[in-house]
């Protein structure tokens, strides 16, 4: 009874909120509060877990574990973060651009190290894997579609070789779908085997 | 309590109390529970212990017929011939009356009601013994099972450890360290070190016929004696068939010994395992006497030795020679007149007094693969580590593993050249020569949203939708940036909204905030969601309502929507979760390249009224593609050399391959 309360909670949330869709004008304005509910759920969820990382690291803090000087670093900047924005403001031009100034070059520099590593990559490939079916593949294609985002190729003048490019360009279009009804026919599966209780999470 | 009200379990020794079923430390059931005073259980022999077993009935019987518990006027003596004769059977069955004199005696002393029942309550205790003898029977039973099912794992075990150490965590091979084991030191410290470093290794592993042992002194059975080897122990020792001729002897191999004398030299039976070379000194005396003729036949012998495999751990003697095996040294150094004792065995022939003498100076003698030889060839294992041996020095200073990764100063030279081009590369790009774009050839996508984009007229409500991270900003902001400024040119004011906390500051990139007011959406997709279906109820308004500074109605009245994404999985489900609650409304993409395979399905189902994705669709707005052009052609570079470079690589093999 314990583990069939909350699952029988969860299928007749779901088939209720299925039902809303299909019933729209009838169901719209319960469809709308219950996903108010769930913001307003998320956005505790979400505070809850600013405060679990903050005590975590806290904790290390106290209990001097190994890295701690980085739980250090990320209180203190917690801290400065939380006291400027309530202090100016979420809104103040300063403190958008400081966290601007802090925040942009981080991500960009992470960027061009994976740019890095996948140039690496495209070196030590064959080395390392030698010459196979997925090493050649990618190889070619890899080759092809660099050539053809060069710009150095320009085919307006030749309407087979312009009808080929757009072929080939159609490719990745082709497998993306592909990955799309795989994508689609998953969460279909899924969603019956919650709505019916197979899938149980919190066990 | 005494110690005498203690029983001892049998299985782990523990003092328990004598009421107590079961041992209070391993649960063990406690036998002779009830036991008769005066019934030395010990003093039985084993063979007799089948005709102990006497059923209740006919003790009672005999205790109801006895004269002694009879009626005091009728004397004692007068023994009618039934009596006499159950008095026979009773002998008969009974292996020990004693017991019985001792309750005659105690009949005559205690002859009124008290008297009468504690004979009863003997003969029920008697019983109960008898019970409890079953018990033990089958407890010894279920203790032999278990040990030889115990046995038979470490049997297995150890045959998985003798395989798989054939090197050790150091690297070292098991016959390097068989070798270091022949270390002068050792020998000298033979008598020390040898019996307790065989019993150290040995700690953890009872030997069946230990085990057995250790039973019968717990409970209390008489001791077996050395010249009756058990039938049930399984000997764990490879034993090798004595080779006929004097080059027995000189090989590290089980020897033989009689029964007889393993009396005399080992009292207690000894540990035994199937490493007979692991703890023991070889006899390398014997083996500098042999000849290299000697040797070659013990070679040809060896070759007919039965190997560890081959050996029949069933055999009687087994244990016998390995128990003389283990210790000739150590009895020979003890006791030297076990020499004269082992004289007529063929090991004796090469240890004869010269051994004395001998044994410093060979045991100072390193261990030379000549030295050490006859004692790798005994078995085939050995001669195979052997071999393996003489491989590995012949393969010195050559590569047997090819190495996959190989970092070498070259390579991290290599590696920096690869990033400093790029940089180059790039830096060069953006810095020298004029900003243009490239011509590549037209995408329908991006032609379709820039269409899409010039059909806006100022009085169309647009709205932009921000999701995107600062790490993906390089390839979508540009593209946003040209969008807002052709808005702006054509004097429509969108309504610019974000649901992801870093656009709050990332959209000062791209937009005056002062002139554009951000407007922040909380829940994610579902805050989206909700504005969609936004249906104000009859009893009040939603929490939602709340949070927004304008209207709270995100859609209402918009013609167009632009998402901004790096996310094609936030694209997709706006198309598919947000959008059917608001079908008038016309949607496009900006996003990367990376999400554009994706969403591109989307434009060809007509859900997406165009697809500009990244700087390589950036043509269709006149952005700078210098930089972008340049990385992409030493990605293509990088590719080829890494291609040519395995091909010449495995030119190369090919060429040398024949040569060798």
């Amino acid at each position: 009874m314990k583990q069939r309360t909350p699952l029988v909670v969860a299928a007749i949330s779901g088939f209720v909120m299925l039902a809303a869709f299909f019933f729209q004008p009838y169901t719209a304005p319960y469809l709308g509060l219950v996903l108010n509910w769930a913001i307003i759920i998320s956005s505790v969820a979400l505070l809850i877990a600013i405060a679990s990382l903050l005590v975590t690291h806290i904790h290390f803090i106290i209990k001097g574990r190994k890295g701690f000087l980085y739980s250090i670093v990320l209180v203190i900047a917690f801290f400065i973060t939380l006291g400027l924005g309530w202090y100016l403001g979420v809104d103040d031009p300063v403190y958008l651009a400081g966290i601007r100034t802090v925040l942009m070059p981080l991500e960009n520099a992470v960027m061009a190290l994976i740019a890095l590593v996948l140039m690496s990559a495209a070196v030590k490939i064959f080395r390392v894997r030698g010459w196979s079916i997925l090493t050649v593949t990618f190889g070619i294609s890899a080759l092809v579609f660099l050539f053809l985002n060069l710009g150095f190729l320009n085919f307006e003048g030749n309407p087979g070789m312009s009808k080929l490019v757009a072929v080939i360009q159609r490719l990745p279009v082709v497998g993306a779908r592909g990955l799309l009804i795989g994508v689609a026919l998953g969460a279909l599966l899924m969603a019956l085997r919650v709505l019916f209780g197979q899938e149980v999470e919190h066990e | 309590m005494s110690d005498e009200d203690l029983r001892i379990c049998p299985n782990c020794g523990q003092e328990n109390a004598a009421f107590t079923l079961r041992c209070i430390r391993c649960g063990q059931e406690l036998e002779g529970l009830f036991e008769l005073e005066g019934f030395d259980s010990a003093a039985t022999p084993a063979e007799e212990q089948p005709d102990e077993v006497v059923t209740s009935a006919e003790i009672l019987n005999s205790l109801e017929n006895s004269p002694l518990l009879a009626d005091a006027d009728q004397p004692v003596d007068e023994e009618p011939e039934g009596l006499a004769e159950a008095h026979e059977q009773d002998n008969s069955h009974l292996y020990d009356p004693d017991w019985l004199e001792r309750i005659r005696q105690r009949a005559k002393e205690e002859e009124d009601a008290t008297g009468e029942l504690a004979k009863g309550t003997i003969a029920m205790d008697d019983q109960r013994t008898q019970e409890g003898r079953k018990q033990v029977d089958e407890a010894f039973d279920e203790i032999m099972r278990r040990i030889r099912e115990q046995n038979e794992r470490e049997k297995v075990r150890r045959s998985h450890r003798i395989e798989s150490d054939l090197v050790d965590e150091n690297g070292d091979p098991e016959w390097l360290r068989r070798i270091r084991e022949l270390h002068p030191k050792q020998e000298d410290d033979i008598e020390e070190s040898k019996p307790s470093s065989t019993k150290d290794d040995l700690d953890d592993e009872w030997t069946e016929q230990e085990l057995q042992e250790l039973l019968r002194r717990e409970i209390g059975l008489p001791e077996e004696t050395s010249d009756k080897p058990g039938d049930e122990i399984t000997t764990e020792i490879n034993t090798a068939e004595p080779i006929d001729g004097e080059l027995e002897p000189g090989q590290d191999q089980p020897i033989e010994n009689s029964p007889d004398q393993e009396d005399e030299t080992t009292p207690e039976p000894e540990f035994f395992h199937n490493i007979p070379e692991d703890d023991q000194p070889p006899i390398i005396e014997s083996e500098k006497e042999q000849t290299s003729q000697e040797l070659d036949v013990s070679k040809t012998k060896d070759a007919q030795t039965p190997t560890d495999d081959d050996m029949n751990p069933e055999e009687g003697s087994a244990p016998e020679e390995t128990s003389a095996e283990e210790e000739p040294e150590e009895t020979e150094e003890e006791k030297p007149g076990a020499v004269d004792k082992d004289a007529d065995g063929p090991q004796e022939t090469a240890e004869e007094p010269e051994d004395e003498d001998e044994k410093p100076e060979l045991a100072e003698v390193p261990a030379s693969t000549e030295a050490v030889l006859p004692d790798l060839l005994m078995l085939k294992a050995q001669r195979e580590r052997a071999k393996v041996f003489s491989d590995i020095i012949s393969q010195e200073g050559r590569r047997t593993i090819a190495v996959l990764h190989k970092t070498t100063s070259t390579g991290k030279l290599g590696r920096l050249v690869l990033g400093l081009l790029l940089i180059l590369g790039v830096l060069g790009a953006i810095l020298i020569g004029s900003p243009g774009a490239m011509e590549l050839p037209s995408v329908m996508p991006a032609a379709a949203f820039t269409k899409n984009l010039e059909a806006i007229t100022p009085e169309d409500s647009v709205l932009i939708v921000l999701d995107y991270l600062a790490a993906t900003r390089h390839d979508i902001e540009p593209l946003a940036e040209k969008v807002l400024e052709i808005l702006k040119e054509k004097g429509n004011q969108p309504r610019i909204v974000t649901s992801n906390p870093e656009n709050l500051w990332l959209a000062g990139n791209i937009l005056d905030v002062s002139q554009h007011p951000l407007e922040y959406v909380p829940g994610g997709i579902l805050g989206y969601l909700a504005s969609g279906i936004r249906v104000s109820p009859s009893w009040g308004e939603l929490p939602m309502d709340q949070a927004f500074t304008g209207d709270p109605d995100l859609f209402a009245g918009v013609d167009q929507v632009i998402l901004v994404s790096d996310s094609a999985d936030f694209v997709r489900t706006w198309l598919e979760q947000v959008s059917p609650w608001r079908t008038r409304m016309k949607t496009s993409a900006i996003t990367t390249a990376f999400s554009a395979p994706i969403l591109l399905a989307y434009y060809d189902s007509g859900q997406l009224q165009g697809v500009v994705a990244g700087v390589a669709d950036g043509g269709a707005f006149s952005i700078n593609q210098r930089a972008f052009q340049v990385g992409m052609l030493l990605m293509t570079v990088v590719l080829l050399l890494g291609m040519i470079m395995k091909a010449d690589e495995d030119a190369q093999k090919r060429t040398e391959e024949p040569e060798q």
